[in-house]
């Protein structure tokens, strides 16, 4: 059981986002597979994904968002007691991700750290253990970044969808510095292999179909449902909603099955443009949902990771940022696209 | 008190698939000690030049390995200064020689690198370099390439006009039976070669060799055939790129080169003769300009005009240099006198630059931390 | 295999330029990489801000201009060894 009691020390105080430029369209994948592209792209609801560099890594997708969210803040990096990093692609399967990166940001010595794997929800957990944590005074401020570089087999089906991307988000006590208040967090869990990777294995393994009802959908629409009942709020009081984004279509359809309006979802909807960069699907929505955010929004997100679970957080934008201080958005706009032939030269320097 | 060279002799150069470095150690010394008419017994010292012994064959000691294959046992030492090591070795001699420590000092240059493929010879030669250097990624290659490009921009200079560079250098290897490539190449051959790190192609470069010379350096006696050592200096910069005052020019050559005519007594106009490091085409290029014998970003079109060819007025590289020759690394310095020493007594065959007086090496160490300049005359 | 010491003992050398800007001095697009490092890539000479010169890759495959400005990333260095500690350092992107 949790407890749905509502936070009264947690707030938003920076966030970040970061997606590598390079772009791979899912009709060029199609092409190399001598399949029609302009179906898939149909049927999957992306256009193309987002392709990290042969030198860039879960690591170094989480130093620049955390910068970035240290930034926003206007924090100093050893003010944080606490960086979790949530990912399916942690360098080390020994040795936490979470210490070299507080090192690079600078955070000192005196902090929590431990890496988690949650497959995409791990960073949302992270959120969640650190707004208990400072909740409880144990800390004023801490990071959660969810980071990843996709790892996925040539020619699967999620060759299409697998991209790279981080997003971090430093919450705090201090009221004052709220960009966003949070309000409640929920899960809803169980054991269901929809998705994994064993230790030792390169590449994850799925299981087609089952993907979706029993999986996605359940603790999606059964989790936001179950959340909302418990903190007593209407689906109608949120203006801005965000769903895990494993492809374009999942998340509409369980959208529509909680009565959300597709205008509450299209601000944080990035992954047509960009794909599913696991751990950071839903706090991307999030950083760019808040970087835009009008004071007085309220905004639901709802994570997935498979295995399964999902979070679920409400929140209360504070503050109006800076449009023109909308990092993530700018990103967005400024791509390269590559053939496959490069994606596959980048996955090879970047596995060898 | 001067130092003289008795003995000389190199092995030739190239891909010596069939000799190790104990194999090529003992050829040059015995070579050395015939060619000077003496036995082993009568060395003082023995100095062994070599870069990457340690690290390729996992063999350090090699003077007590070439004092053993000798059969003495006398002083001997590795003496090290990434490719400089020849040069430094002779210095070395000189200094034992005039500190009266040693009458007769045997030195052997010599590297072995065909054992082990070339992004690890690549690897090893940035052993030269710095951390910094070899983090960013860097070859040997890409350090003279940072400095071509430079000197392009400044001088107006392209790809061209360093192929002259190698044109020349060939032309003079197709006269040394003992060079890795001993035949002509033209400007189009050059231009047409792979690129291997912008703006430099793989014939702006020297290749990988195996080989060894050696050199007896004694007191100064009455034997004819000797030739005497008027100066030997040495200079020193940083060893990484980013710490130099530019990229235009190496410091530590201008600094050597200066010293060294100082000690000699005599102008560089006066030079007759010179073995250059020719490591790549820019290299010879920042030779010329910095050991006087042209204006900063005019060399290459002196070079161009035929002025450092068999023939010009300052022959330079007439044993192919480290181009056509070859470049086995520890081996070269001591090679490079080997040449001049040939030319000084007259015995130079097809590559012989008349009247040959006074000679010039000019030995590096990496992009320039090391830089030893001697002078020699015909006595 | 790098040592792990050595990697952990120069760490705040390596970091040094992370955040810094500075200018390009010279570059060079490396064809033929050394041991430890795979395909082709650019590396840059930098002069940051207080005149001190930095070597490291240029990242985005692009070739700058003399006196492009440029600011320091984190990235991997290099391949180095499957089983051994990772190096991160800075690599420069144009700005």
């Amino acid at each position: 059981m949790i407890n749905f009691k509502k936070f009264t020390k947690v707030g938003v105080v920076g966030v970040g986002g970061y997606v590598p430029r390079y772009r791979l369209r899912v009709e060029e994948v199609a092409r190399s597979r001598g399949k029609d592209g302009k179906k898939i792209v149909g049927s999957l609801g992306v256009e193309q994904k987002a392709v990290g560099d042969k030198d860039e890594d879960t690591v170094s997708l989480a130093v620049e968002v955390g910068r970035r969210a240290l930034k926003r803040a206007g924090v100093g990096a050893s003010k944080l007691g606490a960086v979790l990093v949530g990912s399916e692609s942690h360098p080390y399967a020994v040795k936490p991700t979470g210490s070299i990166v507080a090192e690079i940001l600078g955070v000192g010595n005196e902090y929590i750290t431990a890496d988690l794997e949650f497959a995409c929800k791990a960073g949302t957990t992270g959120m969640a253990m650190i707004a208990g944590m400072i909740e409880a005074g144990m800390i004023d401020l801490g990071l959660a970044i969810g980071a990843d570089v996709a790892q996925c087999q040539p020619g699967d089906a999620l060759e299409f969808t697998a991209a790279a991307g981080a997003a971090g988000v430093i919450l705090g006590s201090k009221k004052h510095s709220w960009l966003a208040e949070v309000e409640h967090y929920g899960s809803f869990n169980s054991d269901t292999p929809d998705f994994w990777r064993r230790e030792g294995e390169k590449y994850p393994k799925h299981a087609g179909r089952f993907t979706g009802e029993p999986a996605y959908f359940k603790h999606v629409v059964e989790g936001t449902k179950r959340f909302l009942r418990k903190t007593k709020e209407k689906i109608g009081g949120f203006d801005q909603v965000i769903l895990h984004m494993p492809n374009g279509k999942f998340p509409k359809r369980a959208g529509q099955r909680l009565g959300v309006e597709w205008e509450k979802m299209e601000k944080g909807f990035l992954v047509k443009e960009m794909g599913n960069p696991y751990s950071a699907s839903a706090m991307l929505g999030l950083v760019k949902v808040v970087e835009e955010g009008k004071r007085g929004e309220k905004i639901l997100m709802t994570s997935y990771g498979s295995g399964a679970g999902s979070d679920s957080f409400s929140m209360k934008i504070k503050k109006n940022i800076d449009e023109k201080k909308a990092d993530l958005a700018g990103q967005l706009a400024k791509v390269e696209q590559i053939s496959y032939a490069e994606y596959l030269k980048l996955v090879r320097e970047r596995n060898l | 008190m001067r130092a003289v060279i008795k003995g000389a002799y190199q092995t030739r150069f190239g891909e010596l698939w069939d000799k190790g470095i104990k194999e090529l150690m003992l050829e040059a010394g015995k070579g050395a000690m015939k060619d000077a008419k003496i036995k082993a017994g009568e060395i003082d010292l023995v100095l062994v030049s070599n870069m990457l012994g340690g690290r390729f064959e996992n063999q350090g000691h090699l003077g007590a390995m070439a004092t053993s294959l000798l059969g003495i046992k006398t002083g001997g030492l590795r003496v090290e200064g990434a490719c400089a090591s020849g040069g430094l070795a002779v210095n070395q001699a000189v200094t034992a020689i005039k500190a009266g420590e040693a009458k007769t000092v045997l030195v052997i240059g010599v590297e072995k690198m065909t054992d082990k493929k070339v992004e690890e010879v690549t690897q090893g030669l940035m052993g030269a370099a710095s951390e910094e250097e070899r983090r960013a990624g860097l070859s040997f290659v890409g350090l003279y390439a940072l400095m071509a490009r430079k000197y392009f921009k400044e001088f107006g200079a392209e790809k061209k006009d360093l192929a002259y560079v190698a044109v020349k250098n060939h032309s003079h290897a197709s006269m040394n039976p003992k060079a890795q490539f001993p035949f002509e190449i033209d400007v189009d051959k050059v231009l047409g070669s792979f690129c291997v790190a912008e703006p430099l192609g793989l014939f702006d470069c020297a290749p990988i060799t195996d080989g060894a010379a050696g050199l007896v350096i004694s007191r100064r006696g009455k034997d004819k055939r000797s030739v005497e050592i008027l100066a030997s200096k040495v200079a020193t910069d940083s060893p990484s790129l980013t710490g130099r005052k530019s990229l235009l020019e190496l410091e530590a050559t201008k600094i050597a080169g200066k010293k060294a005519y100082k000690e000699a007594g005599i102008k560089p106009d006066e030079v007759d003769m010179a073995e250059v490091h020719d490591c790549f085409t820019i290299a010879e290029i920042l030779a010329i300009e910095d050991l006087g014998w042209a204006k900063k970003g005019e060399g290459f079109k002196a070079v161009k005009k035929g002025e450092f060819s068999l023939g010009g007025r300052l022959p330079v590289n007439l044993s192919g240099g480290l181009k056509a020759c070859g470049h086995p690394v520890g081996a070269t310095g001591v090679k490079q006198m080997v040449e001049v020493v040939t030319q000084l007594r007259g015995e130079a065959g097809g590559r012989q630059k008349k009247r040959a007086r006074l000679g010039l090496t000019h030995n590096i160490g990496g992009t320039g931390g090391t830089a030893v300049v001697h002078i020699l005359k015909k006595l | 295999m790098k040592s792990a010491v050595k990697i952990w003992r120069e760490k705040d050398e390596r970091l040094e330029q992370l955040d810094k800007a500075g200018k390009v001095v010279s570059w060079t697009r490396i064809l033929e990489a050394p041991a430890g490092f795979e395909g082709v890539y650019i590396v840059v000479m930098v002069e940051m801000r207080k005149g001190k010169r930095v070597v490291g890759e240029l990242i985005g495959g692009k070739e700058p201009e003399f006196g492009a400005r440029v600011k320091g990333v984190l990235r991997r260095i290099g391949r180095g060894d499957k089983a051994g500690v990772i190096e991160y350092g800075v690599k420069f992107k144009l700005i």
